[in-house]
């Protein structure tokens, strides 16, 4: 007689949970209000993508879809194996509430949100997640999701120390896609692994242009149209992202606006559709956001890969020196190098403060904060960290303090 | 490919087709004669003692090269054994092998000396990178394996630390036999040991191939040169190994290269690094080809100028952040970088 606890492989079973709750987004409502302050005619094309990806409606091309988390997880090699990368990470309030049904308590609400939508059947398209083992929340989301789908869980390690872990970074980047070609039966080498790194590299190239021209003038292409071309590179397919965005970037160029507020530089917890609080915020308290060093932003694009063997197994390598070494995650360690690359952006942009950022649960974006404001207080850069929920309960507090962190900044100009 | 790779690439095709055919152009100008009085005179061998235009033919360092255009060192592998057209004399330990062995006076080197001081601190080893035509045979061969798929073999830091202990070695026995074979009482062995690290040297064996000239590969006359071909046939398979599996594993010992790294740390070219644009992501680590992580793991501001660096500017290049890794020349800046990127690339 079978163990009903069982599988036939005699494994034990993990069912997974349902919701019961019926969860409408009010994604498109809040599309409308950011797409009605855009300057910018071109950004259209990405704003209804990303209505039909919240909808469900997003046309995906004909091929398997791979969905995966976190800036660690070698995007060029599901490229190479002719799949279609998706980004999973989602930050939406409602979803938030229907995952607190399967894991209550004080866990990362970005976990949360995450197992909301899978449970709530947002993601059947997919063949395959991986997980990597960024974050403590991150490792158990690989075991929650896995009675629902085929999960692959990468970990890299938490040291980005080149010299140690080079090698090792390598070989688990080789046994991924080992198993991504094993798994969906293709022969992807040295040249498919070429053709991909050269998309991404593209797509840095336009990325850092489009950088460093907010720099300059963060208001000709503002930050919700910033941010929702970063979240539309979550799941649209490569090439035609890299059209638009150049397009995008050659129509802001001819835009003469000067910027008068305040620039300040966010950093921290990475900022996704829909959740955009923060950046109202910050736009109603008269500050322009000029830079960012988030995982999302400049921790996935800023590096190009940079192919010196190319070779397979030289090409992995130079993906995981991109993705692992290169990393500004805050779960690996690299606190000297964040508070180098704020210190040196302010210099290099004359921004006049920083902002950290800091999703409430996000234990090590929170450790951080002590020492990037003792080094920040040491250079004399005005710094405020904010600490906040999905919620919109705050937002007139957050503003409130904003408005004095702008007021502090524009006393020390006079 | 990258600007400075790519620029690379066509110097070093150019110098190789300069130094290894360039006096096929440069014999007319010779033999005219206005200039038949070059810069330095030629230095010549005493009476009594072996000079390599004397040896026997048959004999293991027989050239297959006639008098060079120029007579002078210049602080890279070109060699003796060049097929005909052969632009400048030997290399540096060609020189010094073979005058100590001549013992010619002082006063007459001194101005060979002077100039190949002078050339290494205006490039340092920039030679080995840029100019050497050993070296770009062997980056051939490098770029050979790559297209073949086989992956770099990356070798530990204390081996290649000891291959510089055994290029030391060979150097100091190779000057020491040409001291001894040079005095009086032995002048009777100079026909076997003269240039003993030329017996050895994979140039000599790889060099005259560049003038369809077969090379003197083999000798089994004597024990003394049957010892030499079949040291040199394996010092040649071990250029070839390391060029091929390695990346330029073989520069950490070559003498040449060697006497050239002396002078890198006060070279006119000199890397700058500052740390505070770092994001250590070891990419300059990564791709440079002598296997050297100092730029990667220095944090403090200043010239990083190493002794086994061959400024080949790999990590200028692939440095994803704009200013942290620099290239000046005497303090200023050429701005490599900036000259050669894609253009508002950042």
């Amino acid at each position: 007689m079978q163990n009903k606890f069982l599988d036939r492989y005699g494994r034990a079973v993990l069912k997974g949970f349902t919701s019961t709750r019926s969860i409408k987004s009010n994604a498109n409502s809040e599309l409308l209000e950011y797409s009605s302050r855009s300057k910018n005619s071109l950004m259209k094309k990405f704003y209804q993508d990303i209505e039909d990806f919240e909808t469900g409606k997003f046309l995906y091309p004909e091929k398997p879809v791979v969905g995966y988390f976190c800036s660690l997880v070698p995007e060029e090699l599901i490229l190479a194996c002719n799949l279609h990368p998706v980004r999973l990470c989602c930050e939406e309030n409602l979803w938030t509430q229907a995952g607190e049904e399967i894991i209550p308590g004080d866990v990362c609400p970005v976990v949360k949100s995450i197992c909301g939508k899978f449970y709530n059947q947002m993601y059947d398209r997919f063949d395959l997640v991986v997980v990597p083992g960024s974050c403590d929340p991150k490792t158990k989301l690989a075991e929650l999701l896995s009675p629902l789908k085929e999960v692959y869980f990468l970990d890299p390690g938490r040291d980005c120390d080149y010299l140690k872990n080079a090698d090792i970074w390598g070989e688990k980047y080789t046994k991924f896609f080992d198993f991504l070609k094993e798994r969906f039966h293709c022969s992807s080498g040295r040249k498919h692994l070429l053709s991909a790194c050269k998309k991404t590299n593209a797509r840095t190239e336009i990325f850092r242009k489009i950088y460093q021209f907010r720099t300059r003038n963060p208001e000709a292409i503002n930050s919700f149209d910033y941010y929702i071309m970063i979240y539309a590179s979550f799941f649209m397919d490569i090439e035609i992202w890299n059209n638009l965005a150049e397009n995008v970037y050659r129509e802001a160029l001819e835009t003469r606006e000067i910027c008068k507020n305040p620039k300040i530089l966010l950093a921290g917890t990475p900022v996704i559709f829909p959740n955009f609080k923060i950046i109202d915020v910050i736009e109603q308290a008269g500050l322009s956001l000029a830079a960012d060093i988030q995982c999302t932003t400049f921790g996935r694009f800023y590096n190009p890969v940079e192919i010196d063997e190319d070779t397979e197994s030289g090409i992995i390598r130079a993906l995981s020196l991109k993705d692992i070494a290169g990393s500004i995650c805050p779960c690996l360690l690299n606190l000297e190098k964040l508070v180098n690359l704020i210190v040196d952006a302010v210099s290099q942009h004359n921004l006049d403060g920083v902002i950290y950022y800091n999703l409430r649960l996000c234990q090590v974006f929170d450790i951080q904060t002590a020492v990037i404001r003792q080094a920040l207080k040491e250079k004399d850069i005005p710094f405020i960290s904010i600490k906040t929920d999905l919620g919109n309960q705050d937002t007139g507090q957050l503003k409130t303090r904003l408005e004095a962190f702008r007021e502090m900044i524009e006393s020390r100009r006079n | 490919m990258k600007k400075i790779t790519m620029t690379r690439r066509i110097v070093q095709v150019f110098c190789l087709i300069l130094l290894v055919y360039g006096g096929y152009i440069f014999k007319e100008w010779k033999q005219s004669p206005e200039t038949e009085q070059s810069l330095f005179p030629a230095l010549k061998a005493p009476a009594g003692s072996i000079s390599i235009t004397k040896l026997e033919k048959g004999s293991i360092l027989w050239p297959s090269g006639a008098t060079p255009v120029i007579e002078n060192y210049p602080p890279s592998l070109v060699c003796r054994f060049n097929p005909k057209g052969g632009m400048f004399k030997a290399c540096i330990l060609h020189f010094f092998s073979e005058n100590l062995t001549w013992q010619t006076q002082l006063k007459y080197l001194l101005p060979y000396i002077t100039l190949f001081i002078l050339l290494c601190f205006l490039l340092g080893r920039m030679w080995c990178g840029w100019v050497c035509p050993i070296g770009t045979t062997g980056d051939f061969l490098t770029f050979l394996r790559r297209k073949m798929n086989i992956p770099v073999k990356r070798f530990p830091h204390n081996f290649r630390i000891n291959l510089s202990f055994t290029g030391y070695g060979l150097m100091a026995i190779a000057l020491t036999i040409s001291t001894i074979i040079g005095m009086p009482n032995f002048a009777r062995y100079q026909c076997y040991w003269f240039l003993p690290y030329c017996q050895i040297c994979p140039a000599r064996l790889i060099c005259p191939l560049f003038g369809l000239i077969r090379p003197n590969w083999k000798d089994f006359s004597t024990s003394i040169t049957t010892t030499f071909t079949l040291l040199a046939w394996i010092v040649l398979g071990l250029f070839i190994a390391a060029f091929y599996f390695g990346r330029r594993v073989w520069c950490h010992m070559c003498p040449v290269g060697l006497i050239n790294s002396w002078f890198n740390k006060g070279a006119g070219v000199e890397l700058h690094k500052k740390p505070i644009k770092c994001i250590k992501c070891g990419y300059c680590a990564d791709a440079c080809p002598m296997g050297l992580t100092k730029m990667y793991e220095m944090d403090k501001d200043g010239i990083y100028n190493q002794n086994s660096c061959i400024m080949c500017l790999r990590c200028v290049e692939v440095c994803p952040r704009k200013g942290c890794l620099s290239v000046k020349f005497f303090g200023k800046g050429i701005r490599i970088k900036d000259f050669f990127r894609r253009k508002n690339a950042e």
